[in-house]
């Protein structure tokens, strides 16, 4: 379980100060997938890179099944997923899916088959030995997916996966992973500007609001599980969409 | 790919400077045929390339010294500009101290510089390497650098939650992103590194072009002058290309991303 208990961050000092995050808290259980929403510049971002471990909190803590872990000790229990692919030119695909594990210390050979092995099931079976560039952009998200995916972290934070993505491909990316977590399953969150895509895929949607960012209001998503692609397309799902829109687009407009 | 053929696509990046070349030629040749002037102040280029010819031998034994100067000078000045560009981008302090001297020390005048190295190193190759060294350094440490430090802040934050050491950060990140900029800086590297020799050589020296030149000069023969001149030239080219090619070799990636 993962607690985030009255986070506060802020940057620089004095007049310059910008307070990123107040006072934020939330919680995600075990095999949960939670969502976190709000406008552009809302420190959405910046909450996931607390978690992360890539940057430390000023105030509050974050705790793992009840425990304060410091920001190593986060680095090595969450999966992060970036926004763009992050896929590099000079490594075949499957090098680049396989190099989170090589740096973990397995061997070039063992990592290799072992993401190997994950291809075909992520839609990127005869894509192995290609070059990141020869991929269209929804393979290359789903090849950074596995990336993170293969490091067999207990918690994965997802920023944004889709954002760089046209209309089409991210919707197609969102069922795909819907679809993906019925079968490998495990704890999530998932921050996007998009409410559709919080309420396609998630149990439980914390919605931000921004300077400073804070969180303003939790929705349950009650929609079955296993999601299927249309999980969004229902009427309740519409109902949670049009609050969340409602919740976050007169930030969007003001920023 | 573009589709055309290998052999039209050379024909043309080889032939339309070849071309150009011969049409300066043939009017270098026919002002020197109209004028009638003196080949002491003036040589056309076939009597140029006659009498280098005729002296191809001495020039090969100069050329040969040279070019094992500029083999040493090359290599040693890579070695240590891939040295510093790397301490430079570990140690921000040491960036902060030393990099602004590295782009004041292209103001020095090396030609002038040069006598000193002789002064202080003796009439031995260390000068020569040295002069070398201060024509090629810089443009390899700043591409190096350059490169090392385009690797953005999300890429690091990546490689970080994988659990990545700081070496590890170099070793599969920060030196492969780097390659495409280093090779920029080498290939500039490459066309100064024969002309650091000469100027090494003109400063006190036995042998190479760079005596070969002073020689003539001194003794009015103007045509092998040039002569040595388009050997230096040719010389300096042909470095280059071994460059291009060994970067083609090194990061393919790098090509075949830019082509697609």
């Amino acid at each position: 379980m993962l607690e985030v208990e009255s986070v506060d961050k802020v940057y620089g000092r004095g007049s310059n100060a910008i307070v990123a995050l107040s006072d934020v808290s939330l919680t995600v259980a075990d095999g949960e997938f939670a969502a976190l929403v709000g406008p552009s510049g809302c420190g959405k971002t910046t909450l996931l890179n607390l978690i992360a471990g890539l940057d430390d909190v000023d105030v509050g803590r974050i705790l793992v099944d009840g425990e304060t872990l410091t920001p190593v000790e986060r680095l090595h229990h969450f999966g992060y997923m970036p926004q763009q692919d992050m896929l590099f030119p000079w490594r075949t695909v499957l090098e680049n899916v396989s190099l989170g594990l090589e740096v973990q210390g397995v061997g070039r050979s063992e990592a290799r088959a072992r993401a190997a092995e994950m291809f075909p099931q992520f839609g990127l079976g005869g894509f192995e030995h290609r070059r990141p560039h020869e991929l269209s952009g929804g393979m290359r998200q789903r090849a950074s997916f596995l990336r993170t995916y293969l490091l067999g972290r207990p918690f994965l934070l997802l920023d944004e996966p889709f954002g760089a993505l046209d209309a089409i491909t991210r919707g197609q990316l969102q069922a795909w992973l819907a679809e993906t977590w019925n079968r490998i399953g495990g704890s999530a969150l998932l921050v996007t500007h998009d409410p559709h895509e919080a309420v396609a895929l998630s149990d439980r949607v914390f919605v931000m609001s921004s300077r400073p960012g804070r969180i303003t209001n939790v929705l349950e998503v009650d929609l079955p599980r296993p999601r299927t692609t249309h999980a969004a397309e229902t009427e309740a799902a519409h109902r949670l969409i049009d609050v969340l829109r409602h919740e976050t687009e007169p930030e969007e407009a003001l920023a | 790919m573009n589709g055309r053929p290998l052999g039209r696509e050379l024909a043309v990046s080889v032939g339309a400077p070849l071309g150009l070349m011969l049409f300066v030629l043939a009017g270098w040749q026919s002002y020197v045929w109209l004028t009638d002037i003196r080949p002491q102040i003036l040589p056309g280029p076939i009597r140029i390339v006659r009498e280098s010819v005729e002296s191809a031998a001495s020039i090969s034994e100069h050329a040969l010294v040279t070019m094992s100067e500029v083999g040493a000078g090359f290599a040693i000045s890579i070695v240590c500009a891939l040295t510093l560009g790397l301490l430079l981008d570990i140690s921000t302090p040491l960036r902060r101290a030393v990099y602004p001297l590295i782009v004041a020390s292209q103001t020095v005048p090396i030609p002038v510089v040069a006598p000193l190295m002789i002064v202080w190193f003796g009439f031995g190759v260390l000068p020569k390497i040295i002069v070398i060294g201060l024509f090629t350094f810089v443009p390899i440490v700043l591409g190096f650098a350059a490169g090392l430090a385009s690797t953005e802040r999300p890429t690091m934050d990546l490689m970080r939650t994988f659990g990545s050491s700081r070496w590890q950060m170099y070793r599969y990140v920060k030196i492969p992103a780097a390659l495409p900029d280093l090779f920029t800086g080498l290939r500039i590297a490459a066309i100064y590194a024969v002309l650091g020799a000469i100027f090494g050589e003109l400063a006190g020296a036995t042998d190479g072009l760079g005596i070969f030149l002073e020689q003539s000069r001194l003794s009015f023969r103007t045509d092998l002058v040039f002569g040595a001149i388009f050997v230096v030239a040719i010389l300096s080219y042909l470095l280059f290309l071994a460059v291009v090619l060994i970067e083609r070799r090194a990061i393919p990636w790098h090509f075949q991303r830019r082509e697609s």
